[in-house]
C-alpha cells in the first residue's frame, strides 16, 4: 500500500512534520503511484486546523449577501412541507401513520434536505475549489469532508423547527430521540460515500452536475418522505431497502415521532452506506493523483 | 551547506494531449478502469494512438540546504510543472524526488482567498491553506497586516479590493510562511514598483535566513539578485546549470539574439581575417565571460595572408538590441595605419573596466585597407561576450541602465531650515 507521499520520519509533536531524525528534517518522498492507495488518516488529522477553516469558510460564505441569511435553512423545507401537506396530505390523502401530515413530512424533509444539499455540495466541491487544487497541496479529502460537515449547520437549524412543530401539535418527546445521533452519523456516512463518487467523477465528467439535481428528484420519491414506507408492498421491501436513505428517514421519523422503526432495512442501509463510503474513498484516492491536471 | 534539501532523480511528467479511441472515453469505461486501475493500459486495436507530451523528462538535480536556485526558460518548458510536482499538487509519471523539511509552495498570490470574506478572515484562511498553524497566524498577524499596508481595509470583503490591494494582502501572507523549502513561481511580477521592491527585499531576507528556495521567474534581474545558481530549462530538460550570472546571460543571449552569427568569408584568397577573440582578466574560466569590474583586455587574433599596406581596424561592442555600446579603433595619430606582413597578429584592447549591466553583448570587428577604404574583413565575433557581474543598480529590470557602475549613496543633512518652514525660499528679499 503506497501513498502520494510518505512522511518517513516521525514528526516530533505539533501537527506538521517538523524536526526529526534525518538531519533535523522530515523527509517527503514524491513518487508516481500505482494501485490502491490508503487513506492518509494521519495527514487528515494533522490538517484538522485547515479542515476547520474550510468548514468555517463554507459557513461564512453560504448566506453572504442574502436578505434572509440562515432563514433559508428553515424556509426551504418549510415551504416544501406546506406544498406536500396540501397536495399529498390534503388532496391525495396519503396516510401518515396517524400523525398530522405536516409534522410527518417535515420530520423527513429535514434530514432529506441535508442529504440533498450536502450531496449537491460535496459532488461539486472539487470542481468548485479547482483554484485550490491546482495551486496548493493538502489532503484532498478535506474538501468534500468540510463541505459535508458545513451543511450540518442548516440541518441543525431546521431540526429546531421540527421540535417546534412537535410542540405545536403537542406530541410527546420520546426516549427514541437518543438514537438520533446514530441516524445522523449513518446519514453522513451515506452522504459522503455517494458524494465522493460524484465529486471524483465530476472532475472528469461535468455530466454529474446535470445529473445530480435530477437524481435527487427521483431519489426523493424512492424514499419514504411524502409517504410512509408501509405503503411499499412486502414483496418490494428488500429492493426498496437497498436505498440507504430509506432506513435513515425511517429512523429519523421513528426517533422524532415514534412511527414504526426501521427493521431489516437498517442493516441493509448500513451495509450500503459503508460500501459507498469505502468504494467512494477508493475512487477518490485514485483520481486525486491526476485531479489537478484535469479539473 | 553540505546537507541536501532537494534531491530529484529521473523525474518525468507525461500529459495525455489526445485520448485514445472512443471506447476508452465512455463514462462506463472510465468507471471500470477507476476501480480496476487498468485505465492506462494501451489497447491493441487503437486506430488513433494516444498522444502524449512530456512536460518534463528525465530530470535530475540536487539542491543543498540554504541554497537559492533560480529556474529560467521560455514558456512551456516545464518550470511550473516541476514546482507542481515538488509541491505535490500533481504526481510525476516517472522518477522520484526527496524533500527534506517543511515545504511551502507559492504558485500564485492570494492562494485560497475567498472574495466574500474580509481581509482579516482571508489572512487566516490563506494562512491555513498555505500550511500555517492558527497560532502562527495569530502570532504574526500584525506583521502581516503591516507588510500589506491594508490596516484600514481589513474588514472589507476582498472582492471590493483593487487588484493591487489583493496582491499585497496575498503576498503579505505568503511572505510570513515559515518553511524549510520554499517553491516560488513568478509571483513577484505583480503589483506596483514599490511593492515589487518590497517583495524582492523580503525574498532576499528569506534567502538569507538559510531557507532553501526554488525560484521560477522571467525577471532576470530578480534571478540575478536572489539566486546563487540557476537552472535553465529547455524542452522539459535541464539545458544548463551553474552560477547565475553565466547561465542567465547565456539564456538571454539566445532568446534575444535570434539573428544568427555571420562568419568571416571563407579561407579562399583572403588578404587578412580575424580568427578568434578572447577576454583577459574577466575573472572566470570562460574567455567570453566577464564577472569583475577590474581591468580587462580584449584580444583579437588576426591572420594576414597577403601584405596589408595601410590597414586600420574597428572594434565595436553592441548590446543584443543592436545599440552600439562602445567602439575602439586601431587608428592613432602617432601610429598611423598598420603595415602588416603575412603572419599572425594579436590586437589588444586594454580597458580599465567594463561596467556594463549584466547581459550578453556582441562584438563586431572589421579591417580595412586605407587605400580606397576597401573592406578586408567584417566579422561578428561569436560567441557573445557575457557580462555576469552582480547588478549594482535598481532592482527592477525596467530600471536597469546601460551601465553597471558601483556607487555609494548617503543622506547628508543640510544647514538651515526647511523650505516648508516659515521662511520660504520664494519669499522676496
Amino acid at each position: 500500500m503506497s501513498r502520494t507521499s510518505e512522511i518517513v520520519a516521525s514528526p516530533s509533536g505539533g501537527s506538521r512534520p517538523e524536526g526529526s531524525s534525518l538531519g533535523g528534517h522530515s523527509l517527503t518522498r514524491i513518487l508516481p503511484h500505482q494501485g490502491v492507495e490508503g487513506v492518509p488518516l494521519r495527514e487528515i488529522w494533522d490538517s484538522r486546523d485547515l479542515l476547520g477553516y474550510l468548514i468555517w469558510r463554507d459557513l461564512r460564505v453560504r448566506y453572504k449577501q442574502t436578505l434572509l441569511g440562515a432563514g433559508w435553512a428553515i424556509l426551504q423545507p418549510f415551504i416544501s412541507m406546506i406544498v406536500f401537506t396540501v397536495f399529498f396530505g390534503g388532496l391525495l390523502k396519503v396516510p401518515s401513520e396517524g400523525l398530522p401530515y405536516a409534522v410527518f413530512s417535515f420530520a423527513a424533509l429535514v434530514p432529506w434536505g441535508y442529504f440533498s444539499s450536502a450531496l449537491g455540495g460535496v459532488s461539486g466541491s472539487l470542481v468548485g475549489n479547482a483554484g485550490l487544487l491546482t495551486k496548493v497541496y493538502f489532503p484532498r479529502l478535506l474538501i468534500p469532508l468540510g463541505n459535508m460537515i458545513a451543511r450540518l449547520a442548516d440541518f441543525g437549524v431546521a431540526l429546531l423547527i421540527v421540535f417546534a412543530l412537535i410542540a405545536y401539535y403537542r406530541l410527546p418527546l420520546r426516549l427514541e430521540l437518543l438514537s438520533l445521533p446514530l441516524f445522523l452519523l449513518l446519514m453522513m456516512v451515506c452522504t459522503l460515500g455517494v458524494g465522493l463518487w460524484l465529486a471524483a467523477i465530476n472532475v472528469y465528467y461535468r455530466d454529474v452536475q446535470v445529473i445530480v439535481p435530477f437524481l435527487l428528484q427521483l431519489w426523493l420519491f424512492a424514499t419514504p418522505i411524502v409517504y410512509p414506507s408501509s405503503l411499499v408492498g412486502s414483496r418490494w421491501r428488500v429492493v426498496y431497502a437497498l436505498n440507504p436513505m430509506v432506513a435513515i428517514i425511517e429512523g429519523f421519523r421513528w426517533a422524532l415521532l415514534g412511527t414504526s422503526p426501521p427493521d431489516l432495512s437498517l442493516w441493509v442501509s448500513l451495509a450500503m452506506s459503508l460500501v459507498f463510503l469505502a468504494s467512494g474513498i477508493l475512487v477518490f484516492q485514485r483520481t486525486q493523483r491526476t485531479m489537478a491536471d484535469v479539473v | 551547506m553540505g546537507d541536501t534539501a532537494i534531491s530529484v532523480r529521473g523525474l518525468g511528467k507525461r500529459y495525455r494531449i489526445r485520448y485514445g479511441p472512443p471506447p476508452d472515453r465512455t463514462l462506463r469505461g472510465r468507471l471500470s478502469s477507476l476501480i480496476s486501475g487498468e485505465g492506462r493500459k494501451s489497447r491493441p486495436d487503437q486506430r488513433q494512438p494516444e498522444e502524449y507530451l512530456w512536460a518534463i523528462q528525465d530530470m535530475s538535480f540536487e539542491v543543498s540546504a540554504g541554497e537559492v536556485v533560480g529556474i529560467i526558460g521560455r514558456n512551456g518548458v516545464g518550470k511550473s510543472t516541476l514546482l507542481k510536482i515538488l509541491a505535490r499538487i500533481t504526481e510525476p509519471t516517472t522518477g522520484e524526488a526527496d524533500l527534506y523539511g517543511r515545504v511551502s509552495a507559492l504558485l500564485e498570490v492570494g492562494t485560497g482567498f475567498h472574495g466574500e470574506l474580509t481581509g482579516r478572515e482571508n489572512i487566516f484562511l490563506s494562512g491555513a491553506i498555505l500550511g500555517m498553524q492558527r497560532s502562527e497566524v495569530i502570532r504574526r498577524f500584525d506583521e502581516i497586516v503591516a507588510f500589506s499596508e491594508l490596516e484600514k481595509f481589513l474588514d472589507v470583503p476582498v472582492k471590493r479590493y483593487s487588484s493591487g490591494m489583493y496582491v499585497r494582502l496575498g503576498f503579505a501572507v505568503a511572505a510570513h510562511l515559515n518553511p524549510d523549502i520554499l517553491l516560488v513561481d513568478e509571483v513577484l511580477a505583480v503589483g506596483d514598483l514599490a511593492f515589487q521592491r518590497r517583495c524582492l527585499g523580503r525574498m532576499s531576507d528569506v534567502a538569507q535566513e538559510g531557507r532553501t528556495v526554488l525560484f521560477v521567474s522571467h525577471q532576470m534581474t530578480s534571478i540575478r539578485r536572489l539566486c546563487s545558481s540557476t537552472m535553465w530549462f529547455d524542452g522539459g530538460r535541464i539545458r544548463a546549470v551553474g552560477p547565475t550570472g553565466e547561465v542567465v546571460a547565456r539564456y538571454e543571449s539566445e532568446s534575444l539574439g535570434a539573428a544568427g552569427p555571420t562568419t568571416s568569408e571563407g579561407p579562399r584568397g583572403y588578404q587578412a581575417r580575424y580568427l578568434s577573440w578572447r577576454l583577459k582578466g574577466g575573472g572566470t574560466q570562460d574567455p567570453h565571460v566577464i564577472s569583475t569590474l577590474d581591468p580587462v583586455a580584449f584580444e583579437l587574433e588576426l591572420d594576414v595572408g597577403q601584405k596589408v599596406q595601410a590597414g586600420y581596424g574597428g572594434f565595436e561592442l553592441f548590446d543584443l538590441n543592436g545599440q552600439l555600446i562602445w567602439s575602439g579603433s586601431t587608428h592613432d595619430e602617432e601610429r598611423g595605419d598598420l603595415q602588416l606582413s603575412p603572419g599572425r597578429y594579436l590586437f589588444e584592447f586594454h580597458l580599465p573596466n567594463l561596467p556594463l549591466r549584466p547581459a550578453a553583448y556582441r562584438l563586431h570587428a572589421s579591417l580595412y585597407e586605407a587605400d580606397g577604404h576597401r573592406l578586408l574583413d567584417d566579422w561578428w565575433a561569436m560567441p557573445e561576450l557575457i557580462v555576469a557581474t552582480s547588478p549594482q543598480s535598481h532592482p527592477q529590470d525596467d530600471w536597469q541602465g546601460v551601465l553597471n557602475l558601483p556607487f555609494q549613496f548617503r543622506v547628508v543633512p543640510c544647514e538651515g531650515p526647511s523650505a516648508a518652514s516659515p521662511s520660504p525660499r520664494d519669499s522676496p528679499g
